[in-house]
């Protein structure tokens, strides 16, 4: 790995083949791909860059190393009661999120902005669900007339998502479910007595909801040379490389080919655009630690910098030809932007299985497909649909009133196993509406002298009558697995929290609706492409990575492609 | 996504004892909790009879040591002093006083043992915060999460290293350690259960 000289400013050293503006999630697969295929590629990265199993430093530490045994000091969470609601954020793991005051943001309604600024960016963090989008997802919005038509379909992906699976390792069993096709999966990872309980259960009842164990990016077997150690510690970095991040994948595989120049601290201010060639020239940096401004050129750009900030990054970059943001033509450029609403939640206890247990700390759970409005299932009061994640584990403690309080009595009650305690939370998918925008301040800026994002995200009605199923569905679907005392709760949490955003920058057949064409590539601008959450026409209810990772791969063998044709 | 119901496991696990949760008053009301970067506000005289209170809590049973080897006296100068707000910090302290002025040290095993259960009663018998109630708070929480209790207590597996999807389990048998999967999380949702 090659970190540029910062003196060389001569014009030629500042060329590049490719640039790529992002490490995290989706740009390292951008790097993989143009480096793979021989192209010199300058990867850009606003934040630090943490090295595989070097830099995880906490990954290794048990709970009695931290002071406070892996809880957040309330002074932290007082100064950031943003990122503090996110469930990953914790002693262990603050070096991998973005302060609040690191880089604000303005909130027009509220929303909550979950970011990691370093090589690797939130791979290194993420919850590691790959559900595959259906085909129903991509023809979702020509359907309905929410939002516009995707320009490709399934199949045009299909062999993507098949591209990055078999390289980035993916476990999960073939179901053969509509609402989540089958990958090129290594073996799941193994139900316990109660999963196989919920599965048998819910499934007896219910004949078109299916438990199943969520296709997740943690290795069950040795994958080049990785494997899961079933540590659950994942947000850390792991040392044995068991789950997939950009830091240990693709990164990597992109710095093995001696064509990547990786470059962190480096807040990429607008892509410049040549008026007389029609396209797009390079990109301006700002060094974050020595304030430089930079400039590098490429014959081709890839932007991937997390949905949010690539549309920030596009709406910044004005000219005579695009006033209103590169490629920005149809004044779609941060509208439409969408999320996933996970605010239901049901649980309750689950008798029985008191002699049952498991030993090490699998990493996942499982996964109810969508149901909703597909096949037979139609809704009246609300479009689209949702899945749920479900989680079941011991209660550790078990408190009798007959024992004594204190002594070796509550010893012996602390060091026994409690109830199973069973739960869902409800994953729906959020309607791409034009309302729900993002746009650039005329007053604010940041250290950088870059404005800051306006944010103005809501839930729509659609949302909630959604709520209201999801929790009616939830408390049936527990209640025929045999759970009791359910509980339902609404956590009201405002969009963001989900960490889903997609949208803004979407693809579409009409350059008059849409900013990118099939390929992620720009209509106005054709050697810009756009391939992270942004080019999202719409937002299904799977976890979105796997989908922006194999966008990203296709986008960039199409533009390597289009590059050797000299069509950029 | 939420991997354990996190208020019944902590109620089950008595940290939610009296239904307070110490602390958290210093995230909510706003006021300032000190840095981190001092000693803390118990000497090593307190810290010592905190210990032994502990030890009385959880004791030194045929196969595991107690709180006293896990030192949970220094876990709670760590927490009073850093996550505590003036009024709780106030009211602990008052409490260490009234220790130290019973002589605690210098009473049997089973003095110990009796002295302690009548502060349950008496904590018990109120609804106002009680600096019990945070002793033994502190001392679940700082022995459930000390090296000494995962040793011996529960199985050890830092790196399991293998996933075992159904293993038998009687009352009385040991069983893996829940670092991750219960505490971490539990101790967040104690914190930050506003937010």
């Amino acid at each position: 790995m090659n970190s540029t000289n910062l003196n060389i400013k001569a014009k030629k050293a500042n060329h590049f083949d490719a640039i790529v503006i992002g490490a995290g999630m989706s740009g390292s697969w951008a790097a993989k791909e143009f480096c793979e295929k021989g192209l010199k590629t300058l990867v850009l990265e606003r934040g630090r860059n943490i090295e595989h199993i070097k830099d995880y430093t906490t990954a290794t530490k048990e709970l009695w190393e931290f002071p406070y045994r892996n809880t957040i000091h309330p002074s932290i969470a007082k100064e950031n009661p943003i990122v503090s609601k996110c469930y990953a954020f914790r002693e262990a793991t603050t070096q991998h999120f973005v302060l609040d005051d690191e880089h604000p943001y303005i909130q027009k309604k509220p929303f909550d902005w979950i970011r990691g600024y370093q090589v690797g960016g939130k791979s290194l963090m993420w919850a590691r669900h790959v559900q595959r989008w259906a085909r129903f997802d991509f023809e979702a919005n020509s359907k309905d007339g929410h939002g516009v038509d995707w320009p490709i379909r399934y199949d045009d992906l299909a062999p993507w998502y098949s591209h990055v699976e078999r390289y980035a390792g993916i476990s999960g069993n073939k179901d053969g479910l509509e609402a989540v096709p089958d990958g090129e999966f290594l073996p799941p990872m193994e139900f316990t007595d109660v999963e196989k309980h919920l599965k048998k259960n819910v499934e007896s009842r219910f004949k078109d909801r299916h438990v199943i164990f969520a296709r997740v990016a943690n290795l069950s077997r040795p994958h080049n040379g990785r494997v899961c150690m079933y540590r659950s510690r994942c947000e850390r970095g792991c040392p044995y490389g068991g789950y997939f991040s950009a830091n240990s994948v693709t990164i990597p595989a992109a710095a093995a080919t001696g064509n990547m120049t990786l470059r962190p601290f480096s807040v990429v201010q607008e892509i410049m655009y040549d008026e007389n060639h029609g396209k797009a020239t390079g990109v301006r940096v700002i060094d974050t630690n020595t304030k430089e401004v930079i400039e590098y050129t490429a014959d081709v750009i890839m932007v991937n910098a997390g949905a949010i900030n690539s549309l920030l990054l596009m709406m910044n970059s004005k000219s005579e030809r695009f006033p209103n943001g590169i490629g920005n033509d149809s004044g779609s450029l941060g509208r439409y932007l969408t999320f996933h609403n996970y605010r239901i939640r049901v649980r309750g206890e689950l008798d029985g299985f008191e002699d049952k247990y498991f030993f090490g700390r699998k990493p996942t759970g499982l996964y109810i497909p969508r149901f909703r409005n597909i096949g037979n299932d139609i809704q009246k009061d609300f479009l689209r649909g949702y899945s749920f994640g479900m989680w079941s584990n011991r209660g550790v403690g078990k408190m009798d009133p007959n024992k004594q309080p204190i002594g070796s009595d509550l010893k012996e009650q602390l060091s026994e196993l409690g109830g199973w305690g069973v739960g869902m939370t409800g994953m729906g998918e959020v309607l791409p509406r034009f309302e729900n925008k993002v746009s650039l301040s005329e007053t604010e800026t940041d250290q950088w002298g870059i404005p800051l994002i306006e944010i103005d995200i809501s839930y729509s009605e659609n949302e909630e009558k959604m709520c209201e199923d999801i929790k009616v569905t939830g408390a049936e679907i527990l209640e025929a697995a045999g759970v009791k005392n359910i509980q339902v709760s609404d956590s009201n949490q405002a969009p963001g929290l989900d960490i889903h955003e997609m949208g803004g920058c979407q693809m579409g057949k009409d350059p008059k609706t849409s900013m990118l064409n099939g390929w992620n590539q720009m209509h106005a601008v054709k050697n810009v492409f756009v391939a992270d959450g942004s080019a999202m026409a719409s937002a299904a209810c799977q976890n979105p990575s796997i989908t922006f990772m194999a966008m990203t791969a296709r986008a960039s063998d199409y533009a390597f492609k289009q590059l050797k044709k000299g069509a950029l | 996504m939420d991997f354990i119901s996190r208020k019944e496991a902590l109620s089950r696990l008595g940290l939610f004892v009296g239904g307070v949760i110490f602390g958290a008053e210093a995230f909510l009301s706003g006021c300032s909790p000190r840095g981190t970067s001092t000693n803390g506000i118990l000497d090593n005289d307190q810290i010592s009879l905190l210990n032994d209170i502990a030890e009385i809590i959880i004791p030194t049973t045929s196969d595991s040591a107690g709180a006293k080897a896990a030192n949970v006296g220094d876990f709670m100068n760590n927490i009073v002093s850093d996550f505590y707000n003036e009024e709780e910090q106030k009211q602990f302290l008052e409490g260490v006083d009234l220790l130290e002025s019973k002589n605690f040290e210098q009473l049997s095993t089973q003095e110990k043992t009796d002295f302690v259960l009548d502060l349950e009663k008496e904590a018990g018998a109120t609804s106002d915060m009680h600096y019990y109630l945070m002793v033994k708070q502190l001392t679940i929480w700082g022995y459930l999460t000390s090296e000494v209790c995962a040793n011996e207590l529960f199985i050890n597996a830092p790196v399991p290293g293998y996933y075992d999807p159904s293993v038998d389990y009687k009352t009385g048998d040991k069983f893996m350690f829940p670092n991750t999967a219960i505490w971490e999380a539990n101790n967040k949702a104690r914190f930050h259960s506003n937010s």
